[in-house]
């Protein structure tokens, strides 16, 4: 039984580390270079990870194919947004308040979508989230804020009075300060005896049941610390961009991020920091020259859902190295 | 043995307008080997999934250690110390064969929302695990992920985890599907040395299996109880012999002339 990694906790150095530390390292000196596009791209790519981990957790670890994940991107974002509204742009307020907001919205969504399996359970995410969709489209404060002119953020919400959020470069090492901890927190999670149980369910949830798990609630309580850490990084998102709109919520994004895990590699908490890596950058440079930029993603995804079951991840992973491989 | 551990009354599921079960009655004593054999498509199957919670009978009652446990949901009953293994092998294909069963027993184990040390560091689960693979006898299989193992292996398998549950009633469903002649008998040798330690409602095609281990037998024709009784009545009893053997009466007298 070999023990899975986390980083260094393999063995063996190999060329998924390598990978992973020269990702890690070009996300750390990429403030240096001094060009605020770089800085708001790598950004990008940190904030985004943290969702594509979160939608993991559910997809990879859970078996749960959600597809109304940017509905948490959305509620985390607008929790920063409306509190600033209202004059309250502190972020011990602001980022606690987008996480619980977002854990109770999941709380109450997964009381619904959780009696579903299967197809059911993804037309059934979607329509929640296209729900929240045009709800955030109806609900306006006053004549220029909410609706489909979104919210601005005039200042990202500070944390401690020396550190200033407004130089990219800081908010940029915030994020990925806070990225990593939700890595470290993921993988306790999806290797303790919760984790377990979810990844049981994934695979034969019958026989969890049968065992005496009451699996419904696990799964419930998974939803939720997946959308609470999606509602963290809606409320990162937020302050990165200094806005939301609905289109936050809109189900491209909630496919997107599917594609990021999916082509990243599901089950393994690096694949989706990979798949939004791949994905933001094809993005930001294929964008440049073609509006119709899916039309090079797209073949890329068929090549790696036919040749890698496991993503990009797994085609560099060592040959013969099992994990928890399911579906 | 006054107070039954499962008693069964008047249970019926009908599927449309086939009567899959109709008013059967049972009851298993504390540890004993009570068997239901019965023809393919009697309502072996159907009658254990009612009985695990799996499905919701049409009319009547079961009671575990005196208790009703009719309305209970599946994993209710399983912590209430019931613990079925399937016809059809069901395990976690994913998990090693050590981490199946790990599994299995750390639902006994308290509640799993336990969010942040790792499960392979239970080492009580882990050796718990190790120690009932090793009665069963693939404990040198512990490590191999259990969509890699055989099939006699994981019908041994999917026994260990109903054991790591602590169970007091075992309902097994045909322990020795599809398992070779030697498997069959080595799965033989197992079950009989859980004799007396677990109460057992065995459901048996086999019928070397079944008359080498029950206690008590019933048949089991048309969704309908026709008889139970111990295995030398139920081997002389005619109402079985013509409703449920038939074609199968040569298959008993072989057991018979074994004994
Ligand atoms: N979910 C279901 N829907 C409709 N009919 C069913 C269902 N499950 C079982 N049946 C029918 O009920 C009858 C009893 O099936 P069951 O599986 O209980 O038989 P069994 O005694 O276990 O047979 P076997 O020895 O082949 O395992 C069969 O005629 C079967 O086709
Ligand atoms: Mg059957």
């Amino acid at each position: 039984m070999a023990p899975r990694s986390f980083l260094f906790g393999a063995q063996k150095f190999d060329l998924r580390h390598a990978i992973m530390l020269a990702g890690f390292a070009v996300l750390l000196i990429v403030p240096l270079f001094g060009d605020a596009y770089l800085v708001r791209i790598a950004s990008r790519i940190v904030v985004l990870s943290m969702v594509a981990v979160s939608l993991d957790i559910l997809l990879g670890y859970g078996g749960l194919i959600s597809f109304g994940h940017a509905m948490f991107l959305g509620s985390g974002g607008y929790v920063v947004g409306v509190l600033a509204f209202f004059g309250v742009e502190n972020g011990f307020v602001a980022y606690p308040a987008a996480i619980l907001l977002s854990v109770t919205l999941a709380a109450l969504v997964g009381l619904i979508v959780l009696r579903t399996v299967g197809v059911y359970f993804i037309m059934i995410t979607l329509a929640f989230a296209q729900m929240l969709y045009y709800l955030a489209n109806a609900i306006r404060i006053g004549e220029d804020y909410g609706g489909d002119e979104g919210l601005p953020l005039s200042r990202r919400s500070p944390l401690f009075g020396i550190l200033n959020f407004d130089d990219p470069a800081v908010f940029h090492y915030f994020a990925l300060a806070v990225l990593l901890a939700i890595l470290f927190v993921s993988y306790k999670l999806v290797h303790s005896r919760f984790g377990r149980v979810i990844e049981a369910c994934r695979d034969n949830e019958r026989r969890a049941k049968s065992l005496g798990y009451d699996t419904f609630r696990y799964r419930l309580v998974a939803f939720m610390i997946s959308g609470g850490i999606a509602g963290l990084a809606g409320a990162m998102h937020m302050n990165l961009q200094k806005f939301v709109s609905p289109d936050e919520l809109h189900w491209i994004i909630s496919g997107d991020l599917l594609i990021m895990v999916i082509v990243g590699g599901a089950n393994s908490l690096i694949g989706p920091i990979i798949g939004t890596s791949v994905f933001v950058l094809l993005e930001e440079g294929i964008s440049n020259y073609t509006e119709h930029w899916m039309a090079i993603f797209g073949p890329l995804l068929i090549l790696v859902v036919l040749f890698g079951r496991r993503g990009i991840y797994g085609l560099i992973r060592p040959r013969g190295e099992g994990g928890g491989e399911g579906r | 043995m006054n107070d039954p551990v499962l008693a069964v009354e008047g249970l019926t599921k009908r599927f449309g307008a086939l009567i899959a079960n109709e008013e059967i009655d049972i009851d298993v004593r504390r540890g004993e080997v009570h068997a239901v054999i019965g023809p393919n498509g009697a309502g072996k199957t159907t009658f254990i999934s009612q009985l695990a919670g799996e499905l919701p009978p049409d009319t009547g009652r079961i009671a575990l250690n005196g208790r009703d446990i009719t309305a209970l949901p599946v994993h209710r009953r399983a912590l209430l110390g019931m613990a079925r293994s399937y016809q059809i092998t069901s395990v976690i294909p994913s998990f090693t064969a050590l981490e199946n069963v790990a599994f299995a027993a750390q639902a006994v184990d308290g509640h799993s929302y336990r969010f942040w040390r790792p499960a392979q560091a239970a080492h009580h689960l882990n050796e718990k695990a190790l120690a009932i693979l090793g009665e069963i006898g693939i404990a040198d299989r512990s490590g191999v992920l259990a969509k890699n193992l055989a099939h006699g292996e994981h019908r041994q398998l999917e026994i260990a985890m109903a054991l790591a549950t602590d169970p007091q009633l075992l309902l097994l469903d045909e322990p020795t599907a599809g398992m070779g002649p030697g498997a069959t008998e080595s799965m033989i040798g197992f079950l009989d040395t859980l004799k007396g330690r677990y109460s057992i409602l065995l459901i048996e095609h086999d019928m070397d299996v079944v008359f080498s281990l029950a206690d008590r037998i019933s048949a089991l024709v048309n969704g309908r109880r026709v008889a139970t009784d111990t295995p030398d009545s139920i081997r002389r009893n005619a109402e079985v012999r013509r409703a449920y053997l038939g074609d199968r009466a040569d298959r008993l007298v072989l057991p018979q002339a074994g004994a």
